[in-house]
């Protein structure tokens, strides 16, 4: 049905000059196409990673200014004035998602808005350069009939650009990034690299689009940059689709037609106006396209695995060899507003072998893990990785050590499918070249097939490969437990920790798992460190048990011996009566 | 005096359920416990009675009065008070003025307050020293000594309690169980969630037992003690030494 | 020539912390925020001008009348706009307040015109003149009233119990309903406070920079800008940011261009959010893993 639905605007588009010569109408196509590049551009920032912009009128004009200079003041023909706007949308976009690095929510809006405000006011100021309000006249220009053609090349581009990008590990890894930053990292994904990435992809193409505009018109001025520009931006892409590959040329559509339908209701255009997109907001939580789609997907039928793609069993092979100890965690100590939540804590994990940390409910156990790979910064104490240090270390640095998580409420990421998940965690941090991804190179077929097979090879393993084309958010609560173990292990890790991986499971379910844990120990997997309440499963398969209390362990040793352990049945098991 | 009975709950987050046809009673002057494993469901289900969850089915009433599905702040005034796992105390305000909250959803506006927050501190002489200390200065007994006491202002006729002992060393852990067991003594009714089940069980009335979201065992809290499968999967082998 | 600078930067800043401490109230109660904070400015100055100037009521008479219709306008943006969107996580409250600005501006523009209007006031008369700076006693009641206000709020806030309990909201909105509180109610009553002291401050502002419905645009941005600045969530952030912002402006408009005011303003923005990326005075999230 997608490729019909392209098939038949590519058919449209090839057919409006035969169709009309009306240069109106061939212009209104073009502003069309332009919004649906700048939409497409935020929705690689927006979509997919998840940072919402409020100034990419700003690149937009970096484009069209850049451009108009080359053109009108160094004498540059059009192809090379295009790309100049664009280099210089790009290189200004990675400045500024660089700079937006910890922020996010209202405070990333504010430094989009502000970054759109003074971009706008230096064009009106600097009247040396930009003409001043007055704006750069003569550029030259093509006739409407050939803007059109390469405006239409350039947002069928874009678009292909953006669905490659998409079905690439970097969009993977952006889609990670947005749907769960905390997962993200913890498997080796840096999200201020994915997020400035994001940024700088977004701010190239709104760069192109202003370029096109440029000599499109053959005059730009500070007016067609405003705040009110930027809306009109994110307003297409959520009214066409976030996320989406298609949704930025249908909100491209509407919103370059909806203010010429209403010409003739000047008075009440902006009530119209806004009372459509209220409407939409509501009626369209997920843009035209979300809306059409999940109308459709209601009607097909499940995607069946190919059978060459599946039982290819490759077990995780562990990093390290050796016998000593692989993580040594020494007198750690953190604290929480004042609360103390680990002191002096201290345990060794052998390179091989299960090691559980069991204790009361808010005795630190997680506490222990987040600090372990890197999430928290501990007050106090040492966290050596095979003898080397790893304590205060971004948690993706830290997943690229070889240590792997799973969290007790499991985060896989609901936005890609669950073989995607576990692509993610196949790719880690190598996520290929970006031009590859964008480009779609041949090099990129062959190592998406390979990601894939390897993928569903480890979904196999745990019984989710029927499952791996549905949406992980379909997942229920144990499967999906069941896809975050896979999703790390395919990290192929030395460390693996597991927070509280038998909650909420059947006895089945935690016989399984048990089983799973075991035979990983056996074929010679990463060493796991096991948080967890279940006493039977803990008894069961554990080599060694680290009993926190408090903040404190109070015992350590084989569990036989921490079961009698007098002040472990206190803390934990209970007073016999 | 009426019961708190629930009958036939079921819960769900989206696609997954998580508590399936529960059923369970809670009688004046009782203190009833409902055990279980983490993720088991018992937070959920004393979030669905509070009003905080909606439920998917089922019937939740306090007397002949349905409360099912009515938001929060309506259940509190029905004489229900969640004291809430992690104790949720507002940490920006006084000790004084957390209870005061907690004071909103008392059903008879009209009598004086002073001796109101004199008597639920009572229990709680750490607190009485610190009314004026802003609550997140306190420590996480405290927090949680201030939560119950919190919970004790709007007078409720059901006292819901999720884990009380979580995150609380050993000594805490026996006091806070006392003052529950005082307080059944001046006739609070009680619905303990809890995960040390030794100690929920010593001096509960009745017990159930949940499971992946079912009810699997009730009873007296003496039987449910003294179960093979209870001792074995909740109480540790310690008791079977 | 400074003193005047001083006095406009003073009035003009202590508006800006006026209309970002309602970004700030409902930020604090809800995580969400009317993004057409602006508008709520202009339609303080605009129902303030059609009862004093348009209809001849006295001016008081008309000020009171004009409260409780801000407060109105704020709980409906809340219905309309915010509360649907409450628990989703997407941006579509942004974008449905921005939608609600749109059209509060159109409606504006019927009734009013397109123009901008002077609102007449006794106080913006006759300049002041102290030495060789002349400024309008108007510009001295501003951040009196502006000043006095956000002391009002913060004793409403900490004094009450009305205030307490959108305190509790704030802080953790589940056990604020576990103690009785009507939650929605209290984010619609933040909305309402929001749009309350944004209107002030279009009434106060109305005879200094004229009335039209555009006028809200840019001190909207200008608050929110100070509200990013001094911290969301800091009250105390925020009125400093505003007096800060105002004097800034004053002084770089008052000796480099009014165009250089903008760019060194949101300039400071951006700078402020790369050492500080939750404000001079706010508090960094904490980390959910």
């Amino acid at each position: 049905m997608a490729r019909a639905g392209w098939g038949a605007v590519a058919a449209a588009a090839l057919l409006l000059p035969l169709a009309t010569s009306n240069t109106y109408y061939l212009y209104l196509a073009c502003s069309v196409g332009l919004l649906a590049i700048v939409a497409a551009g935020l929705n690689v920032l927006a979509g997919f990673a998840g940072q919402i912009s409020l100034g990419h009128a700003g690149f937009y004009a970096l484009g069209a200014y850049g451009a108009a200079l080359a053109a009108t003041g160094l004498g540059w023909p059009l192809w090379a004035s295009v790309p100049v706007g664009m280099v210089a949308a790009a290189i200004v976009g990675a400045a500024v998602g660089a700079a937006a690095l910890r922020v996010s929510g209202p405070y990333l809006a504010m430094v989009t808005i502000a970054f759109g405000i003074i971009v706008e006011h230096v064009l009106m100021e600097w009247v040396s350069l930009t003409g001043g309000p007055g704006g750069i006249f003569n550029i030259p220009k093509l006739a409407v009939g050939g803007s059109y053609w390469l405006i239409a090349a350039a947002t069928a581009v874009t678009l292909w650009l953006t669905a490659n990008l998409r079905a690439s590990a970097w969009g993977r890894a952006l889609l990670a990034v947005k749907s769960s930053e905390v997962a993200a990292e913890a498997l080796g994904i840096s999200a201020y690299l994915a997020r400035t990435t994001a940024f700088t992809i977004s701010a190239a193409l709104a760069g192109l689009a202003g370029g096109l505009f440029a000599i499109l018109n053959g005059y730009i001025s500070p007016d067609s940059f405003t705040l009110q520009t930027s809306i009109v931006f994110l307003l297409a892409l959520l009214f066409g689709g976030l996320g989406s590959v298609a949704g930025p040329l249908v909100g491209g559509v509407a919103l370059t037609l909806l203010p010429e339908l209403l010409t003739g209701l000047a008075d009440y255009r902006l009530i119209l106006y806004g009372s459509l997109l209220l409407i939409s907001i509501y009626g369209l939580p997920t843009g035209v396209v979300g809306a059409v789609r999940s109308r459709a997907r209601r009607h097909a039928p499940h995607p069946a695995l190919s059978p060459e793609t599946r039982g290819r069993e490759a077990p995780p092979q562990g990093k390290g060899g050796d016998a000593a100890a692989l993580l040594e965690v020494e007198g750690l100590g953190v604290s929480f507003g004042g609360v103390v939540a680990l002191s002096g804590v201290t345990l060794t994990v052998p390179s091989n072998g299960i090691t559980a940390v069991i204790g009361p409910n808010g005795a630190g156990k997680t506490t222990l893990i987040n600090l372990i790979t890197g999430y928290y910064r501990p007050d106090a104490g040492q966290i050596r990785l095979a003898g080397e240090p790893i304590a205060g270390h971004p948690p993706y640095a830290v997943a690229r050590r070889g240590v792997a998580r799973t969290f007790q409420t499991a985060q896989p990421f609901d936005d890609l499918s669950v073989v995607e998940n576990v692509m993610i965690g196949v790719a880690g941090a190598r996520l290929g070249h970006l031009g590859g991804a964008l480009l779609h190179g041949p090099g990129t077929s062959r190592r998406e097939r390979a990601l894939r097979a390897r993928a569903l090879a480890l979904l196999d393993a745990v019984g989710l490969a029927p499952r791996a084309e549905e949406p992980a958010a379909s997942l229920p609560a144990g499967l999906r437990r069941g896809l975050e173990i896979a999703r790390a292990l395919a990290t192929e890790p030395r460390l693996l920790l597991l927070d509280e991986p038998a909650a909420g499971l059947s006895p089945t379910e935690i016989a399984d798992l048990a089983a799973r844990l075991t035979a990983l120990r056996s074929r010679g997997g990463p060493a796991i460190v096991l948080v967890e309440h279940h006493m039977d499963l803990v008894m069961a398969i554990s080599d060694r048990i680290s009993v926190l209390d408090y903040g404190r362990v109070i015992a350590a040793g084989a569990p036989a011996a921490v079961r009698e352990n007098p002040m472990v049945i206190e803390a934990y098991l209970g007073v016999p009566a | 005096m009426s019961a708190l009975t629930v009958s036939g709950l079921s819960v769900a987050y989206g696609a997954a359920t998580v508590l399936h046809d529960v059923s369970l009673e809670v009688r004046p002057g009782e203190i009833v416990t409902v055990i279980g494993g983490n993720g088991a469901g018992k937070t959920t289900l004393l979030k669905t009675v509070a009003g905080v969850l909606r439920p998917a089915a089922g019937r939740i009433a306090v007397g002949e009065r349905s409360i099912a599905g009515r938001p929060s702040w309506e259940v509190a005034r029905c004489g229900v008070a969640l004291v809430p796992e992690g104790r949720g105390v507002f940490g920006d305000q006084t000790v004084r003025d957390n209870l005061l909250l907690g004071a909103l959803a008392r059903a008879d506006r009209g009598q004086p307050i002073g001796p109101q927050i004199d008597r639920a501190v009572a229990h709680f002489p750490a607190l009485r020293e610190r009314l004026d200390r802003p609550a997140g200065a306190l420590s996480g007994g405290q927090q949680q000594m201030l939560a119950v006491a919190r919970g004790l202002m709007a007078q409720p006729r059901f006292l819901l309690l999720d884990e009380p002992s979580l995150g609380l060393a050993p000594l805490l852990v026996r006091e806070i169980f006392t003052v529950i067991a005082r307080l059944r003594d001046e006739g609070v009714t009680v619905l303990l969630v809890e995960q040390m089940a030794a100690q929920a069980l010593a001096f509960a009335d009745r017990a159930y037992v949940l499971e992946r979201g079912r009810v699997t065992l009730s009873g007296p809290a003496h039987e449910i003690r003294s179960n093979p499968d209870v001792v074995r999967a909740y109480l540790g082998t310690a008791r079977t030494r | 020539m400074l003193v005047q600078l001083l006095v406009t930067g003073l009035a003009l800043g202590s508006m800006y912390g006026l209309v970002a401490l309602g970004y700030h109230i409902t930020w604090a109660t809800s995580r969400t925020m009317n993004f057409s904070q602006g508008h709520a400015v202009m339609v303080g100055a605009v129902i303030a001008w059609g009862l004093a100037v348009a209809a001849g009521w006295p001016l008081p008479a008309a000020l009171l009348a004009t409260l409780p219709a801000l407060a109105a306008f704020g709980a409906l943006i809340e219905r309309v706009a915010v509360r649907p969107f409450f628990r989703a996580s997407s941006p579509a409250w942004l974008l449905s307040t921005i939608a609600c600005g749109i059209i509060a501006e159109n409606v504006a523009q019927l009734l009013f015109g397109k123009d901008a209007r002077a609102f007449p006031s006794s106080l913006t008369q006759r300049p002041i003149l102290v030495g060789g700076a002349g400024f309008y006693p108007q510009e001295l009641l501003i951040p009196m009233v502006g000043l006095g206000l956000m002391a009002l709020v913060q004793l409403f806030y900490h004094r009450t119990g009305y205030g307490r309990q959108l305190k509790a909201v704030a802080w953790n909105a589940e056990a604020a309903g576990l103690m009785g509180i009507n939650v929605p109610r209290a984010v619609m009553a933040a909305y309402a406070l929001s749009a309350l002291l944004a209107g002030v401050a279009g009434v106060l502002l109305a005879p200094l920079l004229n009335v039209a419905p555009t006028m809200g645009t840019i001190i909207g941005l200008k608050a929110f800008a100070v509200a990013i600045i001094g911290g969301l969530t800091s009250a105390p952030g925020i009125v400093l940011a505003g007096l800060g912002y105002g004097l800034l402006e004053a002084v770089v408009a008052g000796y480099v261009s009014t165009g250089a005011r903008e760019i060194v303003g949101f300039g400071l923005v951006i700078l402020v959010l790369v050492v500080r990326p939750w404000g001079l005075l706010g508090a960094p999230p904490a980390r959910r893993v």
